[in-house]
C-alpha cells in the first residue's frame, strides 16, 4: 500500500508545527523575537535555560515516548492478534511503574540508567504474565478477556504503588509521578540513555518486521510458512517490552498512546499490513504525544494538567469507538479476530 | 462437610401477604453466625486503635460514661468510621448482587460497570460547586447523595444504552463499564485540580475510596438510606430465585422480566450512588461478596441470602479499614487501596477457576 502524497507533505508539516508550538507554548509565552535572540546567543541567560533545557528536553521526551509507546502498541496488537492490546491495557505500564517505585523504596536505584533497566524488566515480565493468563482464558471467554486480566493486574499494581506512597511520605513526589506520568522535568541523561537504547533496538525491529507481519496470521499458517512461532513471539514481546519500558522510564505510565495510535494509523493509512503501518505509526505516535502534551499545558493555563488525564479523555472515547466499530459490523457480538 | 440435607430438621416457613418463604435451618444457622461475626467485628473496630478498650469500656463509652478519653476515642473517632464502613460495604455488596442478577453477568459490580466512579464524579462535582475558596461548604450534606445519584445513574444509563447499541454480550458490557469508569476518573481528577477541595487525602478518597474522613453527619445521612436498602432487598427477595432463568422462561411462568430487570438495576444504581457519595468508589466488595456468599452458603436463597451478603460486605469493608488504620499506625491505608490490592488477585483467581471449569 502506497502512502498518499498529501500525507507525505502533511505529516512532516504538522510535526514541525507541533515541535515549534511545544517550544512556544508553556506556562509562560515569550515573544517571538526572544527565539531569534536565543539563536543569536544574545538572549537573557535564564530564558535560554528555560527554552533550551526545559522545553527542549520536554519536547525530546514527547518525541521519544510517543514513538516508542506507539510502536510497542502496534507490535503487541499484531503479535497477540487482539485489537485492544497495548502497553497500558496489558498492565505493562503498571508493572514498570511498580518495579521502579519498589526499587526506589528499596534504595536499589542509584543512577538514572537503572530506572530504565528496571522499567524494561517490569514491563516485559508483566506483559508476558498478562498475555499468558489471558491466552489460557481466551478459550472460554473470548479474546476480550485480555482487557479484563490487564485491568485487574493494573488495579493491583497501582494499588501497591499507592500503598508505598502512604508508607513513605518522602516518596510522595516520586510515586505520584509513577502513577500519573508526565513529560515534565525529566533528567537529560536518562533521556539520552533511552535514546541510545532505542537506536540499539531499532535495527532489531527492522530486521523482524517481516516476522511480526507473519505472526498476525494464525499460528498454524505462520508455521506452514516456516516460522518458529514460539521463538518469534518471544522476540516480538522482547522488542515491545523494551520499547514500552523506554516509554515508562522517560515519561511514566502514559496510557492510551499505545492503544489509540495504531488504530488511528490504520484509519488514516487504510492498510492492515504491519510493514506499511510501522513508519506512519511512529509519526502519528509522536504527533499524538506532542499535541496531548501541548493540550495538557493549555487546558487549565496557567496550571498544568497531568498528561494522563488528557489522554484518558481522548483515549476513553476512542476506546468506545473501537468497541462500537467492531461490534456493529458483526451483530452477533463477535469481535474480529485479527487486526 | 455437612450438607443441608443431613442437618435439615425442619424448615422455617413464613407465609403472609408480603413474604412467603421456606427457610432451611442451615440458612438460619449461617445467618446467626454472620450476625455474631458482624457484632464481633463492630466491637473490634470500636475497641482497636491507638489504645485497646475492653468490652465493658466500649459499652460504658457508648452510654456516655467512663473516661473522657475513651468517650472521644469511641464516639468521636471510631464510631463514624465503623458505621460508615459497615453500611457502605453492605450497600456496595447488595448492589453488586442486584447488578449480577439483573444483567445475568457474574462480573457486574458497582466498579466494573462504571457506576461507582460516575457517582464519585457527581460527589466531587457537588463539593467543587458548593465550596468557597477556603473549602467551606455552602450547601447541606444531605444533598450530596442526590448529586452522586444523578451522576451515577447517568453513567449507568450510558453504559446500558451503549451496550444495547452495540448489541454486546456480557464482556462488552464490562468493557464499556471500564471505559466509562476511566472517563469518570479523568473528569474527577480534572475537577479536583480546579477546585479548592484538592488535598492529597481527599484525592485518595475520591479516586480509590476511603472512610478516613467520616463524621456523624454523614452517618446520620446514610443510616436511613441503609435501612431503606435492606427493606428494598427484602421486598425484592421473592424474585431473586426467578432471575437466574432466561427472560422467556420468566415471562412464561407469569413473571415480568423487563420490570424485574429495571427495578433491580435502578435500585442497584441508587444504592451504589448513596454508598459512594461518602466513601468514594471502594472496589472488589460488589463483585466478590455475592460469589463468596454463594460458596459459603450454597443452599441459601432469598431474604436470608441478601442479609448474608449485606452483613459480609459490611464485615469485609470494616475489617479492611480496621487493618488499614492499625497495621502501620499512625499512618493510614485507605480501605479502597486495601480492596484494590486484595481484590485484583481474588478476582483473577475466581476468573481463572471459572474459566477452567466452563
Amino acid at each position: 500500500m502506497k502512502i498518499r502524497c498529501t500525507h507525505k507533505i502533511l505529516v512532516p508539516t504538522v510535526l514541525i508545527l507541533l515541535v515549534a508550538l511545544s517550544f512556544y507554548v508553556a506556562p509562560k509565552f515569550y515573544p517571538l523575537h526572544t527565539f531569534w535572540q536565543i539563536l543569536n546567543g544574545t538572549a537573557d541567560e535564564s530564558i535560554t535555560e528555560i527554552i533550551v533545557n526545559y522545553r527542549g528536553v520536554r519536547t525530546l521526551v514527547a518525541l521519544l515516548a510517543g514513538a516508542s509507546i506507539a510502536t510497542s502498541g502496534l507490535i503487541l496488537q499484531f503479535v497477540t492478534r487482539n485489537i485492544l492490546a497495548s502497553p497500558g491495557i496489558m498492565a505493562m505500564n503498571a508493572g514498570g511503574s511498580l518495579f521502579v517505585s519498589v526499587s526506589f523504596a528499596l534504595g536499589l536505584i542509584h543512577t538514572s540508567t537503572m530506572i530504565s533497566v528496571v522499567a524494561i524488566v517490569g514491563a516485559i515480565l508483566t506483559g508476558v504474565i498478562v498475555y499468558a493468563v489471558s491466552y489460557q482464558l481466551q478459550k472460554y471467554h473470548g479474546d476480550m478477556v485480555l482487557i479484563l486480566v490487564g485491568a485487574m493486574f493494573s488495579t493491583t499494581f497501582f494499588g501497591v504503588v499507592q500503598l508505598m506512597m502512604i508508607l513513605d511520605e518522602t516518596m510522595m513526589a516520586v510515586t505520584m509521578y509513577w502513577i500519573f506520568g508526565s513529560f515534565n522535568n525529566r533528567p537529560i541523561d536518562l533521556v539520552l540513555y533511552n535514546l541510545s537504547v532505542l537506536v540499539f533496538i531499532l535495527p532489531l525491529l527492522i530486521y523482524t518486521r517481516h516476522h511480526i507481519a507473519i505472526l498476525s496470521l494464525s499460528d498454524s499458517m505462520a508455521q506452514s510458512l516456516g516460522a518458529n512461532t514460539t521463538k518469534l513471539r518471544g522476540l516480538s514481546f522482547l522488542i515491545a517490552g523494551v520499547l514500552s519500558g523506554i516509554g515508562i522510564a522517560i515519561a511514566g505510565p502514559v496510557a492510551f498512546i499505545g492503544l489509540l495510535v495504531p488504530h488511528l494509523t490504520r484509519i488514516i493509512i487504510k492498510s492492515h499490513d504491519f510493514k506499511a503501518l510501522l513508519v506512519p505509526n511512529i509519526f502519528i505516535g509522536i504527533i499524538c504525544a506532542l499535541s496531548a502534551d501541548i493540550v495538557s499545558r493549555l487546558l487549565l493555563h496557567p496550571a498544568e494538567v497531568s498528561i494522563g488525564i488528557v489522554l484518558s479523555f481522548v483515549g476513553g472515547i476512542f476506546l468506545l469507538y473501537i468497541l462500537y466499530r467492531n461490534h456493529v459490523k458483526k451483530p452477533c457480538g463477535q469481535v474480529k479476530q485479527s487486526c | 462437610m455437612w450438607t443441608s440435607k443431613a442437618i435439615m430438621l425442619k424448615n422455617f416457613t413464613i407465609r403472609n401477604k408480603f413474604l412467603s418463604q421456606e427457610i432451611p435451618v442451615i440458612s438460619m444457622i449461617t445467618l446467626g453466625v454472620f450476625i455474631i461475626l458482624s457484632l464481633l467485628v463492630l466491637y473490634a473496630s470500636l475497641a482497636m486503635g491507638k489504645s485497646f478498650l475492653s468490652i465493658t469500656q466500649v459499652i460504658d463509652a457508648l452510654q456516655g460514661e467512663g473516661k473522657a478519653l475513651n468517650k472521644i476515642f469511641v464516639n468521636k473517632l471510631r464510631m463514624p468510621r465503623t458505621m460508615l464502613s459497615f453500611m457502605a460495604g453492605g450497600m456496595l455488596a447488595v448492589s453488586g448482587y442486584f447488578m449480577q442478577l439483573s444483567t445475568k453477568n457474574p462480573l457486574a459490580s458497582p466498579t466494573l460497570t462504571g457506576v461507582a466512579d460516575a457517582s464519585a464524579l457527581g460527589a466531587v462535582f457537588f463539593l467543587t460547586v458548593y465550596s468557597d475558596s477556603q473549602g467551606n461548604m455552602l450547601n447541606t450534606f444531605e444533598t450530596l447523595p442526590l448529586f452522586s445519584l444523578a451522576s451515577g445513574m447517568l453513567g449507568l444509563g450510558v453504559v446500558l444504552w451503549l451496550n444495547r447499541a452495540m448489541q454486546g454480550g456480557a464482556t462488552t458490557f464490562i468493557l464499556i463499564g471500564i471505559t466509562i469508569a476511566i472517563l469518570s476518573k479523568a473528569m474527577t481528577s480534572l475537577l479536583m485540580l480546579v477546585s479548592p477541595i484538592y488535598r492529597s487525602e481527599q484525592a485518595a478518597l475520591w479516586l480509590s475510596g476511603s472512610v478516613s474522613g467520616a463524621n456523624m453527619q454523614q452517618v446520620a445521612t446514610i443510616t436511613p438510606l441503609f435501612f431503606a436498602a435492606i427493606f428494598i432487598a427484602i421486598i425484592f427477595s421473592r424474585i431473586f430465585k426467578v432471575m437466574i432463568l432466561s427472560p422467556n422462561t420468566i415471562n412464561s411462568i407469569g413473571g415480568n422480566d423487563r420490570l424485574y430487570n429495571t427495578c433491580l438495576i435502578i435500585s442497584a444504581g441508587i444504592i451504589t450512588a448513596v454508598a459512594v457519595s461518602f466513601t468514594g468508589p471502594i472496589g472488589f466488595v460488589g463483585i466478590a461478596i455475592p460469589h463468596i456468599v454463594r460458596k459459603i452458603a450454597p443452599d441459601t436463597y432469598g431474604t436470608v441470602k441478601v442479609l448474608l451478603i449485606i452483613l459480609l460486605g459490611g464485615v469485609v469493608v470494616c475489617v479492611g479499614d480496621l487493618i488499614g488504620r492499625t497495621i502501620i499506625a499512625p499512618l493510614q491505608i485507605p480501605v479502597g487501596i486495601m480492596t484494590a490490592i486484595v481484590g485484583g488477585i481474588a478476582f483473577l483467581v475466581f476468573f481463572y477457576k471459572k474459566g477452567v471449569k466452563a
